[in-house]
């Protein structure tokens, strides 16, 4: 059997990619008798999701601006 | 099919912020982030001569400024791969056989306290904040820009396998973060 590493590793490549016939089989058995990896394969996949949501919010201060505009002017 | 144009004298204030958001993901440092947009400005300025108006002008600009960002990291280039080597050596959450560290072994989440709200995305941010430059550089290609694990790879001049190991260990890592902050 894979070991719980390997597990995960494939776990990433098949949230974003399509796995081989021989690593999904790998993967599938694993899964079945790891508890930890399959939770670990469930929060991966939200963690995916939200991940796609995260931003900044920062501004540029009026000091910065000017400069950038004084610049561009020359 | 619509020409664009450009308007230098605008690009200051219509797209100073967004662009300024758009390099701090990457690049973590503020004064860097700065720079890397005044010099977009400057570099996209002296290439209004090449500007075929194919593209709108906003898009044209972000190009320019992701090209500024990708030769920062190649400048960084040292960094990155001590970085990944390191990614290959230690490994603080499997051992030598490939099963979990016992104090490492993901616990089953409580579905209910999954919701995203501003308190986990303060969490989110503080873990993504922790990960090593260049997983937090993989990271944002792959899920701010939504782009394909090929074309990063070609972009930072990684091999594939390479690549796995990045995502994996930086999301590895990224999990345990969220469970020690979040659901404990």
């Amino acid at each position: 059997m894979i070991s719980c590493k390997n597990a995960t590793l494939l776990i990433e490549k098949k949230l974003a990619t399509k796995l081989s016939v021989k690593e999904r089989l790998r993967l599938k058995l694993h899964l079945f008798l790891c508890k930890a990896c399959a939770d670990y394969g469930i929060q991966s996949a939200w963690i995916d999701k939200v991940l796609k949501n995260l931003h900044t919010h920062d501004q540029l201060s009026v000091e910065e601006k000017k400069s950038m505009q004084q610049q561009l002017n020359q | 099919m619509q020409k664009h144009n450009l308007e230098p004298e605008n690009w200051v204030e219509k797209y100073g912020d967004m662009l300024l958001n758009y390099a701090l993901v990457r690049v973590k440092e503020r004064d860097m982030a700065r720079d890397l947009v005044q010099d977009t400005f400057v570099t996209a300025l002296k290439s209004i001569p090449t500007f075929r108006g194919e593209i709108s002008e906003k898009n044209w600009l972000y190009l320019v400024l992701k090209t500024r960002i990708l030769d920062y990291y190649k400048k960084k280039k040292e960094v990155l791969e001590s970085d990944m080597k390191k990614d290959d050596e230690d490994d603080d959450y499997f051992n030598d056989k490939g099963h979990w560290l016992k104090d490492k072994l993901p616990n089953e989440w409580t579905t209910e306290r999954m919701v995203e709200s501003e308190e986990f995305m303060a969490i989110l941010k503080a873990c993504t904040d922790k990960l090593t430059p260049s997983q937090a550089l993989v990271f944002t290609m792959k899920y701010l820009d939504g782009e394909e694990a090929d074309d990063i790879c070609k972009e930072l001049n990684i091999s594939a396998s390479n690549y796995w190991v990045i995502v994996h260990r930086a999301k590895v890592q990224l999990r345990n973060c969220l469970e020690i902050n979040w659901m404990s």
